[in-house]
């Protein structure tokens, strides 16, 4: 937390070893963030980048009252969502095939063979567990905070958490049967 | 069948194939952006009028700062007309006008206009009646005679 509040001052003086420092620290769990919640490698690079790059432009009005870990979450949420909205309002055959074939080789490609199983099972939950998900058990935020960010209550996080995991575990469990079988 | 730890341990693993060159790519753009954002920024120094614009307190500042400079220059203005109203070329045309003025001043500084009016009544009683025109010299000579050789009254 010290550490964060350093790095945004430096930040803020236009140091690029704290940018640096900041995205090497966070970059990689935004990176599989964006990538969960889009299923899509490339985009979520793109907004990965978009995060940044706000980040950059508000640098000398940013005042960060909390965590600098949720700040980024938050940013890329919210983007990744407007890109979801778009995609969704601007119909293409690349982008349905991506969003409706999440266990193809565009998802393999994203999370890797191990987790592919994980990341097609994460694909089937609602937008809105998979994003609790993904900040509770990822990102470690506040079930309060997610609350916030979805503009919802405490009590809708937590039952979208806790039925978002038993879906999860019951998907997997599925895939397990169906390998054992054949 | 997994537990639900095992599903949580996994989420918290999930990490993105070819991170690393991804990460490389963006870090760089990123050095640009913020390489603009500093040129950027040092181009465009902080205007005070968008300074005094930004915060009410400032703006109020700024309001009473000008009312005051307003009001200064008024009073100024009016000083300095006072200042310029007072005849001083009229004062010092006449040597005898100068001393009046002085005996004047220094009576009124005395006892104010009652003082005056008595130096005056005294000067009259004394010196009798004198034309208008009359210069301290001549003054000096009625009352003293004519003036010795290296003598002089004016200095």
């Amino acid at each position: 937390m010290l550490e964060d509040k350093l790095l945004i001052w430096k930040f803020k003086h236009g140091s690029n070893e704290a940018l640096c420092r900041i995205y090497q620290k966070y970059g990689d769990y935004l990176l599989a963030l964006a990538a969960a919640l889009l299923q899509d490698v490339n985009a979520a690079e793109d907004v990965l980048h978009d995060v940044f790059c706000r980040f950059i432009e508000s640098r000398e009005k940013l005042k960060l009252a909390g965590n600098l870990k949720s700040f980024l979450a938050t940013c890329t949420v919210n983007l990744a969502r407007d890109r979801l909205r778009a995609r969704k309002l601007r119909p293409c055959e690349l982008c349905e095939t991506i969003v409706a074939d999440t266990n193809g080789p565009e998802n393999y490609a994203v999370f890797g063979e191990q987790a592919r199983s994980l990341s097609h099972a994460i694909a089937q939950l609602t937008y809105e567990q998979q994003e609790v998900i993904m900040l509770h058990v990822r990102g470690g935020m506040k079930f309060r905070q997610i609350a916030g960010i979805q503009g919802t209550s405490m009590n809708t996080v937590k039952s979208r958490y806790r039925y978002g995991l038993e879906r999860l575990r019951k998907t997997l469990s599925d895939e397990e049967n169906k390998n054992e079988i054949s | 069948m997994k537990s639900v730890k095992d599903i949580k341990q996994s989420v918290r693993e999930l990490k993105v194939e070819s991170g690393e060159q991804i990460h490389g790519r963006i870090l760089d753009k990123l050095r640009r952006s913020l390489d603009k954002s500093k040129e950027q920024t040092a181009e465009h120094q902080p205007n005070i009028w968008r300074t005094i614009m930004k915060s009410k307190i400032a703006k109020l500042t700024a309001v009473a700062a000008i009312f005051f400079a307003i009001g200064l220059f008024f009073v100024g203005h009016d000083r300095k007309e006072q200042i310029e109203s007072y005849p001083k070329a009229e004062a010092v045309k006449s040597p005898a006008e100068l001393t009046t003025f002085a005996a004047l001043t220094f009576a009124y500084r005395q006892g104010e206009m009652k003082k005056v009016e008595q130096i005056c009544d005294k000067a009259i009683a004394m010196a009798g009646p004198r034309p208008a025109g009359i210069s301290v010299h001549e003054l000096l000579e009625d009352f003293n005679g004519k003036v010795q050789k290296g003598q002089s009254y004016e200095k």
